[in-house]
């Protein structure tokens, strides 16, 4: 909401957003630093660095699954090739020996053969046997041999390969083939020798010779087939070894695919982790950062970064949190101009209120401050006001001093005129004149009451009933002057006085609650109060001048009236004092003339009288001028001129041209 | 701030879309991997099949009891056990009659020239002299054995300090192994007499031997029965000790012969490997193999030191 529209200002979020910049009490301003993570060491790397150590790690652990791999394999084809190759030897020792049975087979045949002849050569007897004793010593070496080295007994990786493939069996059986191949060739060996043995001697004899062709039929041969079965089962068994490795060979695959599949998912395992763990010492503290950055834009400005490590996220928080530091002494600053901004307003508003209970001895603190120069203002126009007040107070008062002087006048106008009377003799109209007065100058006061009895003072002629009237006239004049005119201004001016009491307590009242964020609605709506105190203040202004105007008027007319009224006193001496003399014969002329002096007297009191309250007008409406000029210039032009400006550039503006009206 | 909101969630979900699609296709890396391996990890199919065994009756016994311990822990196999001699087993097994030969002789190349019969050794069968109750003698020389069996040399048995009573040479047919073995080390290779009782099986020579007086017959140690009693050769008992030593050479491997190659083959002739098996082999009086020790050859002292059948007989015979 704030967001989307960031210039309005509902009470309700000013309320909550004040609420929220509040300090909470619960928590310090900078929460003690907890340790984030437990101190870790990569934390003070720079980004940069663990970076590449993680990848380098990544690499490392790769390299180390596929070398595992890639050594299992090896290992494994070597131990393949190193059987492969035993095999051959084997198989080509044992055919090899297979050979030899065969060779001493026929030899031994041969050699019969020979020592059958009819004159037997004891050298080729010699030679054969030397040759078949060399075949048995060759063919015992190869069984030796292969007892010896061959065996997969002796052969412990041979024999682990081929209990991979789950031939370990081979390796009994192995045994046993050799021992039966072994046992054979020691029978058929035996009966060799017996053979050979036979035909040894010097000279054979014919029994002998008899006797080896016997064994070599029932015993050699035999034992020969026997020999040479159990030497082709030891050859065959290297083909079933063959198969064997070759069935070890796949389990071995099957194995390798095994380790290369835990391999790989140890090392994807390996490289992630390293993977979670570096991004997680950077994406955690990031997201730390974020929510705290958020958390402050929502207005919680006690939250703050706590940084660990050395790298540069923690130089970025630690950036953060002075940056926030800063603000919220911004902030704090500004509260406090606030506060004392909404003081002095309350101050001004209680000022106000002075001035409204009608105390115009006020002054408000006159600071540099907006609210300074509204109180400024407000001096100024209390004073002014004060001074007009004083002014019209004086004039009152001085008024009041001429119509007593008037009245003392006037009584001795009359206590004159009714000597006079009584000299002349006629008091029934006297005392009708004196109790007609006493009865209505209460009510109107000593002017009236005064001037009544000195209207009422001539009794019978013409002219000075034409006196009577005249100054009857005046009496009406300045009665109504006085009275009724002068009054009802003067209640009008009151009124307009406390409507702009009002609107300055509306202002003041305005400033003290809006005083912290002074904006440029707040000012906008302060200055539309204080166009309406203007007007009103140019409404008093126009009023009091009407007063004034009137007041003049009226003592102008009065003036007048007490003109003409001289001068018809002044005129009419002449007719005057046939006519006084006339029904007044008796009457003196010492009193007749006491009585014109004294008139003319009065006449010329008046006279002075008016001219004193012309001064005095004068004098009132020169007080009264400069409000008349500056009021009708400076109606409604604030609010047109400085709608555009910026807040405080419009407050200086205004209250300059504020003071420069007022 | 709302939509603020909406978006931190969408890019929440946005995220962990993107994880979980990388778990996916970690997931289905390590599928395929495993589908690769998938072949080579195959469990083989359960044993199932018939095989036909027949052949030595002196090794009958050991592969009857193999046979049905075997088809005890596969049902689905079946094992067809037959006597009928040694012979008999290698000519079957060479004609595929049968898919194993048992044998107490080896195959004559010459005579098998198939290189694919293959000779599994499976034990070691000793064989015994043995004689019917009435006959009080426990030990023959081999040159009186050669004589009663080749010569005729001896017909009663107070010639050789016995009771006046007619000796009965029992003997097996020409596809014994039993036979051969007697006659290759026992007889040096001499035939026997022609008109000898001729009995056809081990175990039909118990009963013969044990019912005939003065009857004198050889079989294997697994089938002897305490109706006859055994005789020693040369003061030598079959004893695994004189075996080893060289002593008493009237024994033999007990082979099983096969001509092809399978996987239930295999397993039956691996389990007659098992040390099951060679327990119950070791109960029926055969040698194990593994108990067998290797004899030790020496090109220096041939035939001489070992006690050589044949030579015995024929240096006894030219002395006498």
């Amino acid at each position: 909401m704030s967001l989307s529209q960031p210039n309005t200002f509902s009470p309700g979020n000013v309320g909550k957003s004040a609420q929220n910049w509040h300090p909470q009490p619960s928590r310090s301003l900078r929460p003690a630093a907890q340790p984030l993570y437990r101190q870790n060491v990569f934390l003070n790397l720079p980004i940069a660095g663990r970076l590449t150590l993680g990848f380098v790690i990544a690499a490392l652990i790769a390299a180390l699954a596929s070398g595992v791999v890639g050594i299992q394999r090896a290992q494994s084809l070597s131990r393949q090739t190193d059987f492969y190759h035993s095999l051959l030897q084997y198989n080509t020792s044992l055919t090899t020996g297979r050979g030899f049975l065969e060779l001493m087979d026929s030899k031994l045949h041969q050699t019969l053969e020979d020592a059958s002849a009819p004159n037997p050569s004891h050298e080729t007897l010699t030679a054969d046997i030397a040759a078949l004793n060399n075949l048995a010593t060759l063919y015992t070496q190869t069984l030796n041999n292969y007892a010896q080295n061959d065996l997969l007994d002796q052969h412990t990786d041979q024999l682990a390969l081929l209990n991979e493939g789950g031939d370990g069996n081979l390796a009994p059986q192995q045994r046993t083939l050799t021992s039966s191949t072994q046992r054979t060739w020691q029978f058929y060996q035996s009966a060799q020798q017996e053979i050979l043995n036979a035909l040894s001697g010097a000279t054979i004899s014919s029994d002998a010779l008899k006797s080896a062709q016997l064994v070599l039929q029932q015993q050699g041969e035999p034992t020969n087939a026997d020999a040479l079965s159990a030497l082709h089962s030891l050859i065959q068994l290297n083909d079933r070894l063959a198969s064997a490795v070759d069935n070890a060979t796949n389990v071995e695959v099957h194995n390798q695919l095994l380790t290369t599949l835990l391999a790989t998912a140890c090392a994807f395992l390996a490289i992630a982790l390293v993977g979670w763990f570096i991004s997680e010492t950077l994406v955690r503290r990031l997201r730390h950062l974020h929510r705290v950055t958020r958390a402050v834009e929502e207005g919680r400005i006690n939250e703050r970064v706590l940084v660990s490590g050395r790298d540069e996220i923690a130089e970025v928080s630690s950036a953060v949190n002075a940056m926030v530091d800063t603000i919220v002494g911004l902030l704090e600053e500004t509260r406090q101009q606030r506060d004392a901004l909404a003081g002095a307003a309350e101050h001004l508003f209680s000022d106000m209120r002075i001035v409204n209970a009608g105390d115009l001895r006020v002054s408000a603190p006159v600071g540099n401050d907006p609210i300074g120069v509204l109180a400024n203002a407000f001096n100024f126009t209390v004073g002014r006001f004060r001074r007009f007040i004083l002014r019209t107070q004086t004039t009152v008062e001085q008024l009041d001093v001429i119509s007593h002087q008037g009245l003392e006048r006037s009584q001795s106008f009359i206590s004159l005129v009714r000597s006079q009377l009584r000299d002349t003799g006629a008091p029934h109209s006297s005392s009708a004149f004196a109790t007609a007065p006493a009865r209505t100058a209460p009510n109107t006061g000593p002017l009236r009451s005064g001037l009544s009895k000195a209207t009422i003072s001539s009794p019978a002629s013409e002219h000075k009933l034409a006196l009577v009237q005249q100054l009857q006239q005046t009496q009406d004049t300045l009665l109504q002057a006085t009275r009724d005119d002068l009054s009802k201004r003067l209640t009008v001016t009151r009124e307009t006085v406390e409507k702009a009491t009002v609107s300055i307590g509306r202002l003041s009242e305005l400033i003290s609650t809006r005083s912290g964020t002074m904006t440029e609605k707040m000012v906008q709506a302060q200055l539309q109060e204080l166009v309406a105190l203007e007007q009103l203040l140019n409404r008093l202004t126009w009023e009091v001048r009407q007063t004034q105007f009137n007041s003049a008027t009226n003592f102008t007319r009065l003036d007048t009236a007490f003109t003409n009224l001289a001068r018809s006193v002044a005129d009419r001496p002449e007719p005057a004092a046939p006519e006084s003399s006339a029904p007044w014969p008796s009457v003196a002329d010492t009193q007749y003339q006491e009585f014109v002096r004294q008139a003319g007297s009065f006449a010329v009191e008046v006279h002075t009288l008016s001219k004193r309250l012309t001064v005095i007008i004068q004098e009132m409406r020169g007080s009264i001028t400069p409000f008349r000029l500056e009021g009708l210039a400076s109606m409604g032009e604030p609010v047109k001129t400085t709608a555009n400006l910026p807040p405080a550039e419009f407050s200086q503006a205004a209250s300059g041209k504020l003071i420069s009206n007022w | 701030m709302n939509s603020r909101v909406f978006y931190r969630r969408l890019s929440f979900v946005k995220r962990a879309t993107r994880s979980l699609q990388l778990i996916a296709l970690a997931l289905g890396m390590l599928l395929l991997f495993a589908g690769c391996a998938g072949p080579f990890g195959s469990v083989p199919a359960p044993l199932s099949g018939h095989i036909g065994v027949d052949g030595s009756t002196a090794l009958q016994p050991l592969v009857s009891k193999a046979a049905t311990l075997f088809q005890q822990t596969y049902p689905q196999v079946h094992i067809d056990v037959k006597g009928g001699g040694s012979l008999t087993g290698l000519k079957d097994v060479t004609t595929r009659k049968v898919d194993i030969g048992d044998s107490d002789i080896y195959a004559d190349p010459a005579t098998y020239p198939d290189p694919n019969l293959t000779d599994h050794l499976v034990c070691v069968i000793p064989f015994t002299m043995i004689a019917s109750s009435d006959v009080p003698i426990t030990n023959l020389t081999q040159a009186e054995l050669v004589d009663i069996f080749t010569t005729g040399k001896y017909t009663n048995w107070d010639q050789l300090h016995g009771p006046n009573l007619r000796i009965v040479p029992i003997v097996r047919p020409s596809t014994s192994g039993t036979r051969a073995t007697f006659r290759k080390y026992v007889l040096g290779g001499r035939d026997e007499l022609s008109n000898l009782v001729t009995i056809d099986s081990s175990q039909n020579v118990v009963k013969t031997v044990a019912q005939t007086p003065g009857a004198i017959g050889y079989l294997a140690a697994s089938v002897l029965d305490p109706q006859v009693h055994a005789l020693s050769i040369d003061g030598y008992t079959d004893t695994l000790p004189n075996i080893e030593a060289g002593h008493y050479s009237f024994w033999s491997y007990e082979h099983m012969y096969t001509l092809t190659d399978n996987g239930l083959l295999d397993a039956f002739l691996n389990f007659m490997l098992t040390s099951q098996v060679q327990q119950q082999a070791f109960a029926l009086h055969y040698i194990p193999t593994s108990d067998l020790k290797f004899p030790q050859l020496s090109s220096n002292t041939p035939a001489a030191a070992l006690s050589a059948p044949y030579a015995l007989v024929e240096r006894q015979r030219y002395r006498s």
